[in-house]
């Protein structure tokens, strides 16, 4: 019932304030918006042709509460500023006005439309023998404390995180044969009891926000529906790679997917998702890719560019490049090499060098590199921006692969490094939570 | 105020003081209320702009003026010879003089903007307040927007204690 509510909302907002956010609407759409949204607001000013009573608002105005007096010129103002957590936060504190207009939920999709691209707050620190611990970037006053970034009893040393996007964590909890889904910001978790047959220890995981919705933006994701798919690379006692698919609009798991052809030797779980379009990729051993079609459910083992092997898993990671194609990055003690799968005129796919960066020619922030410390690894992947987190020495990087812009990041030593993208929302956030079923979730 | 050319469609615009502008077409079609009149055949006589005088009416024609595309009916941006990127770069030089107004001008531009649903001059006025006013403290934004701070000292303070990180 709460959920049909949201939805009406939803599309309220659509009719009322789509034109402007969505230059690619036909002008047609526009004008008949306009109309529509017109006619209802701004009608009784229309009819104010009372010159006199128009020149005591004019006047009024100049004295000062103008803002205080006209909605709309408020909500187009507080639409333009910066998406930084602070800004709404603030913006709340200047008078109850204000405050009303930027915790309104119509408002806060509007605001998050306007800027398209939610803020990498911060990255979340996944560590052997230690605490799942977020990590802020933002310098203040957008440097959100920690203790507001909740996992709750999840943070503890026993729980990995699998997979991380869209503003949730997937939180592995192998003692009570389940996986878990965290929202940090709002503070949501959902349990959901791991399907028998897939073994806690081989267990990959992919989270995924499902929102169709025209106008949605990732990181504003915290009412949205999701998926989450679970990976078994348990392929002992002859039993063959498994997935599955829980869904929170069905508020169950999907058929079982198994791999089409028995890998010889494989073990796991592989490394962290990457997802490109509609198909999520893991890496496995060796050369070995997992791939996963969401759309076909179906699930293949491929073969990476043969000179994965001779690199070690932590100097690889599958990547989505600027041209929305799956790739893959190996680092070495003197470069990065891009690899891009193409399909080749014979109708095969095949894997092909995209560029090599050199490491020295990095700006700024990378140390001189030498072959004796050849200690360099790949910690973490922003598929949204294409940039990999590499440490080097005693610090972390991100370093943008297309512009080779790089930045020093001030994280302690880990072995792996989650970039969490989304938007800060300011007042009661018991209004976000995802509704669904939870009457039979196997 | 605009004269007749050949070969072009004119368009009236009368501002509520009495003021009437003839304007190109394609130059009022830049606001998306009034295309949306022209759409729909409201335009046969002069369109009425309610709550925006003739001053503010006449820099939103300056505005749309400028901003018109080249390739539309009317040349009056720029020649075709010019490159993108620099026509471009003229109007952002154009729009930072063009916004160089007082308040209550530009709050009245705003305004217009909203009712005539000019999304480049909403951008354009709306964003240039937020950047006047980003690095400041409350009581500047509330002494610059005059607004009213309506909360009692107690519930300020509990506001700025839940969330002290974002107000360092």
């Amino acid at each position: 019932m709460k959920r049909q509510q949201h939805g009406e909302v939803d599309a309220g907002i659509c009719r009322r304030r789509s034109p402007r956010l969505h230059p690619q609407i036909h002008a047609s759409d526009v004008g008949a918006t306009v109309a529509r949204r017109r006619s209802t607001r701004l009608h009784p000013q229309i009819h104010t042709s009372d010159e006199g009573a128009r020149l005591i608002d004019r006047r009024r105005r100049r004295h000062g509460s103008l803002l205080d007096n006209d909605h709309d010129m408020l909500w187009e103002i507080l639409l333009r500023l910066p998406p930084q957590p602070s800004s709404l936060l603030r913006a709340c504190a200047v008078c109850k006005r204000w405050r009303r207009v930027a915790t309104d939920p119509k408002f806060l999709r509007c605001f998050h439309a306007h800027h398209r691209k939610a803020p990498l707050l911060g990255l979340l620190v996944c560590r052997n023998s230690h605490k799942n611990v977020f990590h802020p970037v933002l310098n203040p006053p957008d440097r959100i404390p920690r203790k507001r970034f909740t996992l709750g009893c999840y943070s503890k040393i026993r729980y990995s995180v699998p997979s991380c996007r869209h503003g949730r964590i997937l939180v592995k909890d192998s003692k009570n044969n389940e996986a878990v889904l965290c929202d940090p910001i709002t503070g949501e978790q959902h349990r959901m009891p791991v399907p028998p047959g897939f073994d806690m220890t081989y267990l990959s995981g992919a989270v995924l926000c499902t929102a169709g919705d025209q106008g949605h933006v990732h990181g504003s994701c915290h009412a949205s529906p999701f998926k989450v798919v679970l990976l078994s690379m348990f392929i002992h006692d002859d039993r063959r790679p498994l997935a599955r698919v829980f869904s929170s609009q069905t508020g169950r798991w999907g058929n079982l997917i198994s791999i089409e052809t028995q890998p010889k030797t494989m073990y796991g779980p592989c490394c962290p998702d990457t997802l490109v379009g509609n198909v999520i990729y893991w890496l496995s051993r060796d050369d070995g890719v997992v791939e996963f079609d969401l759309e076909g459910q179906k699930l293949t083992l491929i073969k990476g560019p043969h000179s994965m092997n001779n690199f070690s898993i932590c100097q690889c990671q599958i990547i989505r490049t600027d041209d929305c194609i799956v790739g893959v990055a190996m680092l070495s003690y003197q470069d990065i090499q891009v690899w891009q799968r193409e399909v080749n005129s014979e109708g095969v796919s095949i894997w092909l060098v995209q560029k090599t960066v050199a490491l020295h020619t990095i700006p700024k922030t990378l140390p001189q590199i030498s072959e004796t410390m050849p200690w360099n690894k790949l910690m973490g992947y922003d598929e949204d921006t294409n940039a990999m987190i590499l440490y080097m020495h005693d610090s972390a990087y991100m370093v943008q692969l297309k512009s080779i812009h790089s930045t020093k990041i001030d994280v302690p030593c880990s072995t792996k490094y989650y970039p969490f993208m989304s938007f800060y929302l300011p007042g009661d956030h018991s209004s976000f939570v995802f509704i669904y079923s939870r009457s039979r979730l196997i | 105020m605009a004269t007749r050319e050949a070969g072009k469609k004119m368009i009236m615009l009368k501002s509520p003081d009495g003021m009437e502008f003839e304007v190109e077409e394609a130059v009022a079609m830049e606001s998306q209320t009034i295309r949306k009149m022209i759409e729909d055949d409201c335009a046969d006589t002069a369109i009425l702009i309610p709550n925006i005088n003739s001053k503010i009416l006449s820099r939103v024609i300056e505005y749309c003026n400028k901003h018109v595309p080249t390739t539309g009916a009317t040349g009056a941006a720029a020649s075709d010879t010019v490159a993108p990127a620099a026509l471009a770069e003229d109007l952002k030089i154009w729009d930072a003089e063009f916004i160089k107004v007082n308040r209550a001008t530009r709050f009245d531009l705003i305004q217009a903007a909203s009712y005539l649903n000019i999304k480049g001059l909403l951008d354009l006025t709306s964003q240039t307040t937020i950047d006047t006013i980003s690095d400041n403290s409350l009581e500047e934004i509330r002494s610059f927007l005059s607004t009213k701070n309506d909360y009692l000292p107690e519930e300020e303070q509990t506001i700025r204690r839940e969330n002290q990180w974002a107000f360092q």
